[in-house]
């Protein structure tokens, strides 16, 4: 590529052909304020915050939207320049009004900044909150609150919508100084919004607010965790803030990745939590508990199956290999047939995902399972599935099949170098088949294939764990008496197998151990309840599939899985005599719910949290409808 | 699907657009035109359909049909009078004549309708500077060089 030669400030630096000013003054640390430019979006130019002086030209020029050019000279500090910034600050102050304490944006607000830095944060004539300076807009949203008053119309907020999440679902209305932000159809809940809530982070200002945050906590008061998202496969960099014991949201990074799992879910974390272990439905302590367990487990090594969690850190998962029972999971009915069928899988570079020309999704909606993936299909989709849900957003070519019919659909339509993404809906022999043919599409067609799991660590729990038993063999040996006792971890089970057969399977158990986050759902009905720690409060890698990346620990608890299970490992002797192995479900039996994921219920996570339910029941018959 | 609103003859002609322009968002405005012409209000309803007919995603027809004067979303009222209050129609007095109007209608400008007969809406140039200060009663262009009240009442008598 070629290079061009910019002064900035005196400073020399080499950049490519058809850069602009901003990302070279970037590339020095030169801080140049904005308010409508974002990496990655489109540039818009309507701000005017980001004005730099050329010195060839003789005038000031935005630094957003020109281009450099050989030997340009660029002036960011001069006196011309601080006018110009104090006067556009000058000219949004007389409509913003400085209502900064009742505000929940003070403190990350950039219009604050900025004044703070260049202006003279007042206003000239000035104007109290009360003052309604525009009509206001009731978004009659119980997440999303739009304060007109506010907003300075960088309509980065409209540009976020079309062009990263895609679902169209803001638009101005009126024009001029009169313009509003309005989503397309009211009541917001039951509009095409998928909640990501990415307008509220992009908002310089505090136009646009996220309401279960409103007058809860100042953000210069919480601590903030850069961490991944564990809810989901693709493991979307996402920062938690927190005050060390309750998480007051979960918002998006720089890179714009995140869906309304972890925006609205965050709640789940807070509420119902287990505190202490309990055997019988009364509190013991952690050393107790886990000598029982280890009791249980020595007794009857041959007699005791685990049932373990895709939402498992690898560290864990490693020493559960330790203990040396019979282990298995809900990815035998899935995944690991899929695995089986494939071969060796090796996800392609997210890049090439990016730059794509043909997307083919197939089986279950991609915008309820992994809806970040989604914000990068910007060219031709085609959707193979039952039913045209939510990823109608994307306009795609919508092809209508059930079952095997799918697959068969997909070797028709699917073009030389495609992308296929695949996320959930196959179970398995159907999954083993389909992991047979895009096998043969990726060698002959050269297609790239993408799987998406709807659970984080499934790439895992097949990484680190040596022995995978099958999943319904293991469900039928608690039946037939073979197996006494069951140690679950998560509550997958109770999403995956029918209620009544659940029933009869834990009337034959012994004992019933259960590792759970949380205080309610299968925690009552178990013998022996221990608390787990979840991507929140501990570190722990995970296979994503875009690698493994780290969550981080940004609420501390006494204790951490992987002591736990340290601590059993000292109770039992482990003897293995087990053979290392997968073995997959082929046939599926009745009593397996096919669990289809939503975005609202995509685990046991989601289920709890009170936003997504609420959502849920505003959201859900108006997408029936259309 | 099944479109109530978009009828054949509607259908045939934005077909026909979408034959003759690169782009389709060139299309929304002229479809527009065409359920304008026939409805007097764009309605939500109406914009799903052209949305979903077009393949068009549902903001932009949104963002359009409010940005222009020339469209109006659902008002509740059978005649539309525009009243321009650009430069030259403010200079001869379009404020004047926006009381004169509120007065004979006992309406509010740019308010919900509240007797369902008139809405007034002040809009941006009309391109009738010429007769300045210029209005428009639904699609009827009014000079109102030495308009009086007796004169505009006659005017409104037409409109019932």
């Amino acid at each position: 590529m070629e290079k061009v030669t910019v002064k900035i400030d005196g400073i020399e630096v080499q950049v490519d052909k058809g850069t602009t000013v901003l990302e070279a003054a970037k590339k020095i640390n030169k801080l140049i304020p904005t308010f409508c430019y974002h990496e990655k979006l489109p540039i818009f130019g309507g701000c005017r915050m980001c004005l730099v002086y050329d010195v060839k030209s003789k005038r000031s020029i935005i630094a957003c939207g020109s281009y450099v050019y050989d030997g340009m000279e660029i002036e960011t500090e001069n006196q011309q320049i601080l006018n110009d910034r104090k006067f556009i600050l000058e000219m949004l102050f007389t409509r913003h009004p400085l209502d900064c304490p009742i505000c929940d944006k003070a403190g990350e607000c950039d219009l604050q900044n900025w004044g703070t830095y260049w202006g003279p944060q007042n206003n000239v004539l000035p104007i109290t909150p009360f003052e309604k300076i525009r009509p206001e807009d009731d978004w009659e949203s119980d997440y999303l609150e739009y304060v007109s008053n506010r907003c300075v119309l960088c309509i980065k907020c409209v540009s976020v919508c079309d062009n990263i999440n895609q679902s169209h679902s803001l638009f101005q209305l009126e024009r001029g100084f009169e313009t509003l932000i309005s989503p397309v159809t009211k009541p917001m809940d039951s509009s095409s919004c998928e909640m990501c809530g990415l307008c509220v982070d992009i908002c310089p200002v505090g136009a646009i607010l996220f309401k279960p945050f409103k007058y809860n906590a100042r953000p210069w008061l919480l601590n903030e965790t850069f961490t991944h998202c564990s809810l989901c496969s693709l493991g979307c960099p996402v920062v938690i803030d927190h005050d060390g014991k309750k998480i007051y949201r979960i918002r998006s990074t720089a890179e714009l990745e995140i869906c309304a799992k972890p925006y609205l879910g965050y709640d789940a974390y807070n509420t119902n939590r287990l505190k202490n272990p309990k055997i019988q439905g009364k509190d013991v302590s952690f050393d107790n508990a886990l000598e029982f367990i280890g009791q249980i487990i020595s007794q009857n090594p041959s007699k005791t199956a685990l049932v373990v969690s895709p939402y498992l850190s690898n560290e864990v998962l490693e020493k559960i290999n330790k203990l040396g029972i019979t282990t298995t999971s809900i990815i035998t009915l899935d995944l690991l047939p899929l695995l089986e069928g494939f071969g060796d899988y090796n996800p392609p570079d997210f890049e090439e995902i990016k730059n794509a020309e043909h997307y083919v999704v197939i089986g279950d909606d991609i915008t309820d399972t992994n809806p970040v993936i989604t914000y990068y299909m910007k060219k031709r989709v085609v959707y193979i599935g039952e039913q045209l849900g939510r990823i109608k957003k994307l306009y795609p070519n919508f092809i209508q099949a059930e079952g095997r019919g799918i697959i068969e659909k997909l070797k028709e339509n699917v073009e030389e170098g495609s992308v296929i993404v695949y996320s959930s809906y196959f179970f398995g022999e159907d999954a083993k088949y389909l992991g047979e043919v895009l096998r043969k599409l990726q060698e002959e067609k050269n297609c790239k294939v993408v799987i998406v799991p709807p659970y984080p660590n499934g790439f895992g729990i097949v990484n680190n764990l040596k022995r995978i038993s099958s999943f319904v063999k293991t469900l039928d040996k608690i039946l037939s008496g073979e197996i006494e006792n069951l140690v679950m971890f998560g509550e997958e089970i109770s999403l995956f197998v029918e209620e009544e057969k659940l029933k009869e399977i834990f009337s034959k158990l012994k004992n019933k151990v259960l590792f759970t986050p949380f205080d309610d759902g299968l925690a009552l009905v178990c013998d022996v309840v221990i608390p787990l720690n979840t991507w929140v409060e501990e570190d722990g890698n995970y296979d994503f599939f875009t690698g493994q990346k780290k969550s981080k620990t940004s609420i501390k608890n006494s204790f951490k899985n992987t002591e736990i299970i340290d601590k059993i490992l000292k109770h039992i002797n482990p003897t293995s005599n087990l053979i290392e192995g997968f073995e997959s479900d082929c046939t599926i039996p009745e009593w397996i719910n096919r669990f289809k994921t939503n975005i609202w219920d995509a685990s046991y996570f989601s289920l709890r949290s009170e936003n997504l339910t609420n959502w849920k029941i505003k959201n859900q018959e108006v997408l029936n409808e259309r | 699907m099944q479109y109530t609103y978009l009828t054949e003859d509607i259908r045939q002609k934005i077909d026909k657009y979408l034959n003759t322009f690169p782009v389709k968002e060139q299309v929304i405005i002229q479809a527009l035109h065409l359920i304008y012409s026939k409805y007097r209000d764009i309605e939500l309803p109406h914009m799903e359909e052209l949305s979903n007919y077009i393949q068009v995603p549902l903001n932009q027809i949104e963002g359009i049909v409010h940005f222009y004067d020339m469209f109006r979303v659902k008002r509740n009222a059978r005649h539309h009078i525009r009243v321009c209050k650009n430069l030259p129609c403010h200079i001869m007095g379009c404020k004047k004549l926006l009381e004169l109007f509120e007065k004979l209608t006992n309406e509010k400008a740019n308010e919900e309708s509240k007797h369902g007969r008139f809405y007034i809406e002040t809009v941006e140039c009309i391109g009738a500077c010429s007769v300045a200060p210029a209005f428009m009663i639904d699609d009827d262009l009014y000079d109102g060089t030495k308009i009086t009240e007796e004169k505009l009442n006659e005017i409104l008598s037409k409109y019932t």
